[in-house]
């Protein structure tokens, strides 16, 4: 029991990038096996969750669901083959490179998943954007109608003025994003993939702010035109 | 027929001091042709401006000024159609939609990655 829970320390240490290269035991290489398996069928799990959630993704443009879907596609080839590379090698040493491979040459929970979220948030972000701009427009007619009707539109242009500027905001905070992001390889260096996503993260969640107020805007405007 | 009255020949029991000069045409089928005419008119624009209105083309939004007065106004086709607190009602929930979704996805995209840096 010690040795089984030693070997399953040694390669959680190994795969989670530690640099102390953990000693196997000799008779390990079953529970190597075991262990390295049982991570690579839940990367599996995870890309089949990723899988549908491209399924039922509506706004997901068609060319950014066909890269995510290929990705996952060729992402769960490579795992299946690695796990059954894992399931006929005849050293631990061999395992704990399988193991390496699993992590560094896929990255699925460190930047696959967040690949697909975050392309998904950053079209979501381009249709509001795109919903709002008709929302502008309709209301910059409105407020023009009603002011040739002689009707008191309180700061509405104000408002308006908001609006377009938090809707230029937006956008230039997410133009050529999804691409940036996923052209993001995965490799050895997770904190170089942590830094490439920062600056794609916050963009969307400053963007969400920029749509929020432009949101609260056009709220504000329509209210004055329907007192 | 007006018409047909006026163009039969003449009754000969009516003196001719009481007949209609020759020379001067007839007015009343003149006065009813412009009238009918008119009415036809106004009975065809009407029609027109409705199939325009029925297609979402408001001739006097915008600049005010009608298709027919001036070169002012926007071209049918590409002018926008008035706008309704109603369509505004429905764009904005749209957006709302859209930004309850992009919370759901920022939530998933934000959470730690499972098995530490895989």
């Amino acid at each position: 029991m010690m040795r089984r829970m030693l070997v399953i320390a040694a390669l959680a240490v190994g795969l989670t990038g530690a640099a102390a290269a953990p000693a196997y035991a000799a008779d390990g290489l079953t529970e190597a096996k075991r262990v390295v398996t049982a991570q690579i069928d839940g990367r599996l799990a995870a890309l089949r969750v990723m899988s549908a959630a491209l399924s039922e993704a509506q706004r997901l443009t068609p060319a950014h669901k066909s890269t995510l879907t290929d990705l996952i596609a060729s992402d769960r080839t490579g795992l299946n083959a690695l796990k059954t590379k894992v399931a006929g090698e005849t050293t631990v040493a061999a395992v704990r490179a399988d193991a390496a491979s699993m992590v560094n040459d896929y990255r699925i929970y460190l930047l696959v998943v967040p690949k697909v979220h975050l392309t998904h948030a950053l079209d979501l972000e381009s249709a509001a954007i795109g919903a709002l701009r008709k929302v502008y427009d309709r209301l910059v007619a409105a407020v023009a109608a009603a002011k040739q009707a002689g009707k008191d539109v309180g700061d509405a242009d104000a408002k308006l003025a908001d609006l377009g500027t938090q809707l230029a905001a937006a956008e230039a905070a997410i133009t050529g994003k999804v691409d940036t992001l996923l052209a993001i390889k995965p490799g050895p260096d997770a904190d170089a993939i942590r830094g490439a996503l920062k600056p794609i993260r916050d963009a969307v969640h400053s963007t969400r702010g920029d749509l929020r107020q432009a949101v609260a805007d056009a709220k504000a405007v329509r209210d004055i035109l329907k007192r | 027929m007006q018409v047909t009255r006026y163009s039969a020949r003449p009754d000969p029991a009516t003196p001719p001091s009481a007949r209609p000069d020759p020379a001067t045409p007839p007015k009343r089928p003149a006065v009813t042709a412009i009238a009918v005419a008119a009415l036809a008119a106004v009975l065809l624009t009407g029609c027109r401006d409705g199939g325009r209105r029925t297609a979402g083309i408001d001739r006097d939004a915008g600049t005010g000024t009608s298709s027919t007065t001036g070169s002012t106004a926007p071209t049918a086709g590409t002018q926008n159609p008035p706008t309704t607190p109603a369509q505004v009602d429905s764009d904005i929930n749209t957006v709302d939609g859209l930004l309850g979704q992009l919370e759901g996805q920022l939530n998933k995209a934000d959470q730690a990655p499972a098995d530490g840096d895989g």
